[in-house]
């Protein structure tokens, strides 16, 4: 004979011992991580690093990685050889599959989500971020007239001096 | 220390918070307890991160005894790497200093350490022949070597200050291999770039040493790099490969990489290093050695 008056009773019945048996559970499981914890500092185990999958050299668009970061290269030199104007203008003629894959292998966050614009500027932020680490120094961006040195500093007597008496 | 000569390596980057200080550390405990390699270890910066965090005791915040006495003992005693710096540097030609333990402290029985003094931050306001001080390092490497009551050291490390001072000068025209940390960052990678691109012309007419550069404190996703990351491995890889071939070095970016880990900051304080990133110090100390055998 059936203890629950009604069948709901019953569910309702059944569906609180779940919740009892996953606390129950969850307890457990938690008090194994911590002994693991504890074993693993104790003995100096590492952690075994959990392995994701590795990356496919699948892209957003239908180009790989490297010619992703070849077009990224192409469109620094045009920046550094010519002006910062052709390297915008290579990167609006770029699709825009293209442009969004080429965000996210540089590591731009919310390559997928963001704008078009604001991937963009992203990206011609780390073009300006690679060109710089390609030069020696600020100096070494500036067009100057003034004798140098090798390493880039004014020759000595070169400065006009009396410029500071006017 | 007999005639054999250590192997010198020194940690630099001209931009600070890099991990320079932690990871010439790590090296040093990871070799000098996995291999029975005996490592003596500089603290050149007068920050002293160095010697502060060995010092520092994690449960009371106080100097460790044993090392607290011993450090105002070296400081009373006149034995501290400044006070070796000044007795070079004296006019009377003859550099007299005893080397011992009263300058090497030991942190193990093979792992030793000559720590950090404040008076390095007023170095630069001394008047130093600065010709003459940059053999100071190789000449008191010289003396510790020559002392048979010292080890045979089979490392050398230096932690050097983020800044081109006289002791990094010293360090860098005499080392076998200079280490350059960097960071998944824009500033970090130009540290690495001004130093690549502009060594050579400060440490001439000395040989430069090589240099191995390495991506430090890489934010890792699924065990591997973020894609960040790995854009400024690849950059800096270029800047690398360039000085090489522009400025006639043998630069190297190495293919270790150390993995970004909180429990780092509690290394050297008594946390050790952590057990996950063993594995990783072992590997960039083989490249390294690899690099410069």
């Amino acid at each position: 004979m059936n203890e629950f008056r009604s069948q709901q009773e019953e569910v309702e019945r059944l569906l609180s011992e779940i919740e009892d048996t996953k606390d129950v559970l969850k307890k457990i499981s938690a008090r194994l991580s911590g002994i693991e914890k504890h074993v693993r500092r104790a003995f100096q185990i590492p952690k075994p690093v959990r392995e994701r999958k590795a990356p496919s050299g699948k892209t957003l668009s239908a180009k790989s990685r490297e010619e992703l970061m070849t077009r990224f290269d192409d469109v620094r030199n045009l920046y550094v050889e010519s002006a910062p104007w052709a390297a915008d203008r290579a990167l609006s003629e770029t699709p825009d599959d293209e442009l969004r894959a080429i965000a996210k292998e540089i590591g731009l966050p919310d390559a997928r989500k963001s704008g078009i614009s604001q991937l963009r500027a992203g990206i011609m932020q780390k073009v300006r971020e690679s060109s710089l680490l390609g030069t020696d120094s600020l100096r070494g961006a500036e067009k100057t007239s003034q004798p140098t040195t090798g390493d880039g500093l004014p020759v000595l007597g070169a400065v006009d001096l009396a410029a500071d008496d006017q | 220390m007999a005639g054999k000569s250590p192997k010198t390596i020194a940690t630099i980057n001209f931009k600070g918070g890099v991990g320079k200080t932690t990871v010439t550390w790590c090296l040093g405990d990871v070799v000098s307890s996995m291999s029975n390699a005996k490592v003596l270890m500089f603290d050149l910066d007068a920050q002293m991160s160095l010697t502060q965090a060995i010092a520092l005791n994690e449960e009371t915040g106080a100097l460790e005894d044993r090392f607290g006495a011993w450090y105002q003992r070296s400081i009373q005693r006149k034995k501290t790497v400044f006070d070796a710096l000044d007795a070079y540097a004296r006019p009377t030609g003859t550099f007299d200093f005893g080397t011992g333990f009263d300058l090497i402290y030991k942190l193990t029985e093979t792992f030793h350490f000559v720590p950090s003094v404040e008076d390095l931050y007023w170095m630069e306001l001394e008047v130093f022949d600065r010709d003459h001080v940059k053999d100071f390092i190789r000449r008191l490497l010289g003396k510790i070597q020559s002392n048979p009551n010292l080890p045979d050291y089979d490392y050398v490390l230096f932690d050097c200050p983020p800044s081109f001072t006289l002791l990094s000068y010293s360090v860098l025209s005499c080392c076998d291999l200079v280490l350059i940390p960097v960071n998944g960052d824009f500033f970090a990678s130009k540290g690495t770039s001004l130093i690549l691109n502009s060594l050579k012309m400060r440490i001439e007419p000395f040989p430069l040493p090589r240099i191995g550069v390495f991506m430090n404190r890489a934010k890792t996703y699924g065990g591997h790099p973020t894609k960040e990351a790995q854009f400024y491995i690849r950059e800096v890889e270029r800047v690398c490969s360039n000085a090489a071939a522009t400025q006639g070095i043998q630069a190297k970016f190495f293919d270790s990489w150390i993995p970004d880990r909180a429990a780092i900051k509690r290394a050297i304080t008594g946390g050790g290093v952590p057990a996950d990133l063993i594995d990783p110090f072992r590997r960039l100390w083989a490249e390294s050695i690899a690099y410069v055998r």
